[in-house]
């Protein structure tokens, strides 16, 4: 499946840096779009990259919470 | 007795139990199967002469002790990722690398810090490392984009620290040394800029 990236506001990427990696260089997140859909377990690089499937590049994030496994 | 059972990680990142025998052979246990430990028993200058053969194949070799496994190192590592591992700290002197695909890590701060919750690796395992593509494949990135930027991270005694071993993920083999920095490190601790090193 093809992935597409998006720069996060500065506000996302503030919290981001608050936040535990869960990797080097990366963390696993779940996301909330403002069209109400959700995906789980999405990487977020740099804490600001977000990489999103393909259909996912045009919404909204409205929501970013750490991944917990 | 005279032994110790081990993970070795070849030059292409694939793990391989054996049995170091004297602390200085190494008998891989796909060769000991196909009977060539018998060669050992029978004739053991003819083993360490198959031995030498392999000198310099290993990447690391870890001690499997139980079901945990310790690192040919002075610090003790187990064999699960460092999230899970307890918390310990630094000694004086350690030196640890971070690898990124961005020269401006946001993980590294203006005061050449590095934010809680960071990862690294052990100087020793690091500098195993020539490309950002072997960084991609040991510790196991999501990004496929070469990890070719190093940071030399070298904290103050008794920073908090996690250690572990990179498990297999995204689609790489990991086994690398991670280590987490769960509240960070010191103000000047971080070398900028980073080392460039070859993307492949």
């Amino acid at each position: 499946m093809s992935s597409v990236r998006i720069k996060l506001d500065k506000r996302w990427v503030e919290r981001l840096l608050k936040l535990p990696e869960s990797g080097m260089g990366y963390q696993l997140v779940d996301v909330e779009m403002a069209d109400g859909r959700e995906l789980k377990k999405a990487v977020v690089l740099n804490a600001e990259l977000l990489e999103l499937p393909d259909g996912f590049g045009s919404a909204t994030v409205t929501a970013i919470r750490l991944h917990e496994s | 007795m005279g032994y110790q059972v081990v993970d070795a990680i070849t030059a292409d990142f694939k793990t391989k139990r054996g049995i170091v025998f004297n602390a200085e052979l190494l008998v891989l246990e796909e060769d000991r199967q196909a009977g060539r430990l018998v060669m050992l028993r029978v004739f053991a200058s003819e083993a360490l002469k198959t031995a030498s053969g392999t000198a310099g194949r290993f990447r690391s070799l870890s001690v499997v002790k139980d079901h945990r496994t310790t690192a040919l190192s002075t610090r003790e590592v187990k064999a699960s990722g460092a999230n899970e591992a307890p918390k310990g700290n630094s000694k004086e002197g350690d030196g640890f690398h971070r690898f990124s695909a961005f020269a401006n890590d946001r993980r590294v701060t203006a005061d050449r810090s590095l934010l809680p919750g960071s990862y690294a690796t052990t100087e020793q395992d690091g500098n195993g490392i020539k490309t950002g593509e072997e960084a991609v494949e040991r510790y196991a990135l999501p990004n496929d984009d070469p990890a070719s930027y190093r940071f030399t991270i070298k904290p103050e005694k008794d920073t908090r620290i996690q250690t572990g071993i990179v498990q297999p993920a995204n689609g790489h083999q990991g086994g690398g040394v991670e280590v987490i920095f769960s509240d960070g490190t010191q103000k000047d601790t971080v070398t900028l800029p980073p080392t460039k090193l070859p993307d492949e």
